[in-house]
C-alpha cells in the first residue's frame, strides 16, 4: 500500500524540482524541436555527403560560377540569326515585362489588402464605451462584426496558403496563357499577405487619436479614416514597398512558365548551357529589386523622418 | 465664437470597472452654463472617470449624465455624437496623429456630423476659410508659425497648443482639460491655465479641468471639486476654501481610520 504512494509522492518531486529548477516552457520547447529535427532528419535520411557532386557535375558548377565575373553582353549561341536584338535590349525588354507584371499583380493586391485588411483588424470595431445603447448596435457587435472579422480572417488565409506559383499553374490550366492570369496568380496570395499584416499593423497603431476624434463626434468611419489609418500609413506603405519587391521575383519566376518576364530567358539560357546569359538575367533581376529597395528607403525618408 | 451655452449634470452617478473597482461613487454635480470648475484630488480620485463622463465617452454604472437636462443614456448613437460635437477635450495624452500636420490635426476637431465625402474634403482639400480659423485660433493659442508642421516636430507646449486649438476648432459649448499642464514646465502651465480660463470666459464656455497644482486651480477657477476615492470631499466656491480643506483632501492617515474619523461627504447638486 505505501509503495506506489511512495513512488508517486517521489516521482511528482522530483519534476516538481526539475521543472522549477529552470527546465521550464523554454527548455521543454528547445528539447522538442531539437527532437523534431533529429526525426526530420532521419526520416528524410539525410546524408551530407549526398552534397559532394561528381565530377561532371563539379565541371559544370565550376564554370558556371566562373561566368559570374564575366556575364554576356553578347549572345553566346553559335548561330544567331538576322534582325535578332541586340542581348542588352531583350535584358532589358524582359525587365520592363517583369516589372509590369509586378506593378499590375501589386496594385490590385494593395487595394484589396487595404479593404480586408480593414475588416480583418479589430480596430475597426472597437466598441464605444458609452454608445452601447441602441439595440441595433449591440447585435451589430455581438454577431454581425465578428462574422464579418472571421470570415474575413478565413478568406486571406486560404488567399495566402496557396502559393503564387500554384495559382498560375491553376490559371494556366484554365485559361491558358493570359497575361491577366498571371496578374492575378500573384495578385491572390498578395493580397491575402498584405491584408494580413496591413491588419496588424493598424491593430498596433496608437488608438488615443482615435478616441479623442470619438469624443469630439466623429463617425466610426471617419475615426478609422483620420484618426487611426494616417498613423498606420507609414508601416503599410513601408511593406507594401517590400511586396512590390518580393512581386518583381515572382513575376521573374512566372518566366519559367511562359511568360516573357526575366525567368523565361533565364530558363532558355540555362538549358542551353549558356551561363554569361543566366548571369547577365541574374544581374538585372538583382539591380531591379536594389532600385526599388533604394527607392522605397527614399520614399519612407520623406515620410517618416 | 457662438454663445451656445450648455450645462452639465451628474446625478447620483457610481462608474464600477471590471464590476468591482469603484471609480466613482453615487457622486452629484451641476455645472452652469459658462461655469468654470475645477477637480482637483490625488491620484486615482475619479477626476479622469469623471470628465470622460461629461464628455459623453464613459457610461455610468449607475445614476444619470446629463447634457442640457438630456439624459445621456437615452441618446441614440447619433444625438450623442451630436452632443460630443458641442464638448471639445484637450486630453492628458493629447492625442494627436503625430505624423499629420499641425492644420490637419485641428481640422479634425470639426469631423463630427460631416459625411465621409465633407470630411475627406475638409482634410484632403480644406477650403480657405476654414484654414483662415485654423490660423486664427493657432495665433490666438500662439503657434501661427506652425499651422504646416509636422506635429510631432513640435515641442510638448507646442503640441498641447495643438490640442487646445483642436478643441477650439470644434466649437464646442463645453470645454474640457484632463490636467492640462502634467506635460509642461512650471511657467507654461501657468499660461497653459491661464489662456483656457480667459478662452473660456470670452466665449462664455462652460469650463471643467482637472489639476494636479493646487496652487494654479485656486487662482484661476472660481470653483472647486475635491476629488477622493470617487467621492466629492468638497464642491464651494474657491474663496470658501482654505488650506484644511485641502489637507483632508491629500492627508493619508485617513485612509486607515475612516471608521473613526469619516471623511465627511458634500453632497451638492
Amino acid at each position: 500500500m505505501w509503495l506506489p504512494s511512495l513512488a508517486s509522492v517521489w516521482s511528482e518531486s522530483a519534476w516538481l524540482r526539475a521543472w522549477r529548477s529552470g527546465i521550464g516552457w523554454r527548455g521543454l520547447v528547445i528539447g522538442a524541436l531539437a527532437v523534431a529535427g533529429l526525426w526530420a532528419a532521419v526520416v528524410l535520411d539525410l546524408d551530407p555527403r549526398d552534397l559532394v557532386p561528381g565530377p561532371g557535375g563539379l565541371a559544370q558548377g565550376k564554370e558556371f560560377l566562373s561566368r559570374a565575373f564575366k556575364p554576356a553582353l553578347t549572345y553566346e549561341a553559335d548561330f544567331v540569326p538576322e534582325g535578332t536584338q541586340p542581348l542588352p535590349f531583350k535584358v532589358l525588354k524582359a525587365v520592363r515585362t517583369t516589372v509590369i507584371f509586378a506593378a499590375a499583380a501589386i496594385s490590385l493586391a494593395v487595394l484589396g489588402g487595404l479593404i480586408l485588411g480593414s475588416l480583418a483588424s479589430t480596430a475597426w470595431w472597437f466598441e464605444d464605451p458609452a454608445g452601447g445603447s441602441t439595440r441595433l448596435r449591440r447585435v451589430f457587435l455581438r454577431s454581425v462584426a465578428p462574422v464579418v472579422y472571421g470570415g474575413t480572417r478565413v478568406l486571406i488565409s486560404l488567399m495566402r496558403s496557396v502559393h503564387e506559383l500554384l495559382w498560375a499553374v491553376l490559371f494556366l490550366a484554365a485559361f491558358g496563357l493570359s497575361n491577366f492570369a498571371a496578374v492575378i496568380a500573384i495578385a491572390i496570395p498578395y493580397t491575402g499577405t498584405l491584408a494580413k499584416v496591413f491588419a496588424e499593423i493598424l491593430d498596433e497603431s496608437p488608438r488615443e487619436a482615435a478616441a479623442a476624434l470619438r469624443a469630439a463626434g466623429a463617425s466610426p468611419a471617419q475615426v478609422f479614416l483620420f484618426g487611426l489609418l494616417p498613423q498606420a500609413l507609414p508601416d503599410i506603405s513601408a511593406y507594401a514597398f517590400y511586396r512590390f519587391e518580393c512581386a518583381l521575383r515572382s513575376s521573374a519566376v512566372l518566366g519559367f512558365f511562359g511568360y516573357p518576364t526575366l525567368g523565361y530567358y533565364l530558363a532558355a539560357s540555362f538549358e542551353n548551357l549558356h551561363f554569361g546569359e543566366v548571369w547577365t538575367y541574374l544581374y538585372a533581376l538583382i539591380a531591379l529589386v536594389l532600385v526599388v529597395d533604394w527607392w522605397s528607403g527614399a520614399l519612407r525618408r520623406r515620410f517618416v523622418a | 465664437m457662438k454663445g451656445r451655452r450648455a450645462s452639465l449634470e451628474l446625478e447620483e452617478v457610481s462608474v464600477l470597472f471590471g464590476g468591482q473597482t469603484r471609480a466613482l461613487n453615487g457622486l452629484n454635480l451641476r455645472v452652469g452654463p459658462g461655469e468654470r470648475v475645477g477637480f482637483v484630488g490625488p491620484s486615482g480620485a475619479g477626476k479622469t472617470t469623471l470628465l470622460r463622463l461629461l464628455s459623453g465617452t464613459q457610461r455610468p454604472t449607475s445614476g444619470a449624465v446629463r447634457f442640457n437636462s438630456q439624459d445621456i443614456k437615452q441618446l441614440s448613437l447619433g444625438q450623442l455624437r451630436e452632443v460630443r460635437r458641442r464638448i471639445g477635450t484637450i486630453h492628458q495624452d493629447l492625442s494627436l496623429v503625430p505624423n499629420l500636420r499641425v492644420l490637419h490635426n485641428v481640422l479634425a476637431g470639426r469631423l463630427g456630423g460631416r459625411s465621409i465625402l465633407g470630411s475627406a474634403r475638409l482634410m484632403l482639400f480644406p477650403p480657405p476659410q476654414d484654414v483662415e480659423r485654423v490660423h486664427e485660433i493657432l495665433e490666438m493659442v500662439g503657434i501661427a508659425d506652425k499651422l504646416y508642421e509636422r506635429t510631432d516636430r513640435l515641442s510638448g507646449g507646442q503640441r498641447q497648443r495643438v490640442a487646445v486649438a483642436r478643441a477650439l476648432f470644434q466649437e464646442p459649448s463645453v470645454l474640457l482639460a484632463d490636467e492640462p499642464v502634467s506635460s509642461v514646465d512650471p511657467a507654461r502651465a501657468r499660461e497653459t491655465v491661464e489662456l483656457l480660463v480667459d478662452i473660456s470666459q470670452r466665449a462664455g464656455l462652460t469650463l471643467c479641468m482637472s489639476l494636479h497644482n493646487l496652487e494654479l486651480a485656486r487662482e484661476f477657477l472660481p470653483r472647486l471639486v475635491g476629488l477622493r476615492d470617487g467621492v466629492a470631499i468638497f464642491d464651494r466656491p474657491t474663496d470658501r476654501l482654505d488650506d484644511r480643506d485641502f489637507y483632508s483632501l491629500y492627508e493619508l492617515e485617513n485612509r486607515e481610520s475612516t471608521d473613526v474619523a469619516p471623511i465627511p461627504r458634500f453632497r451638492v447638486v
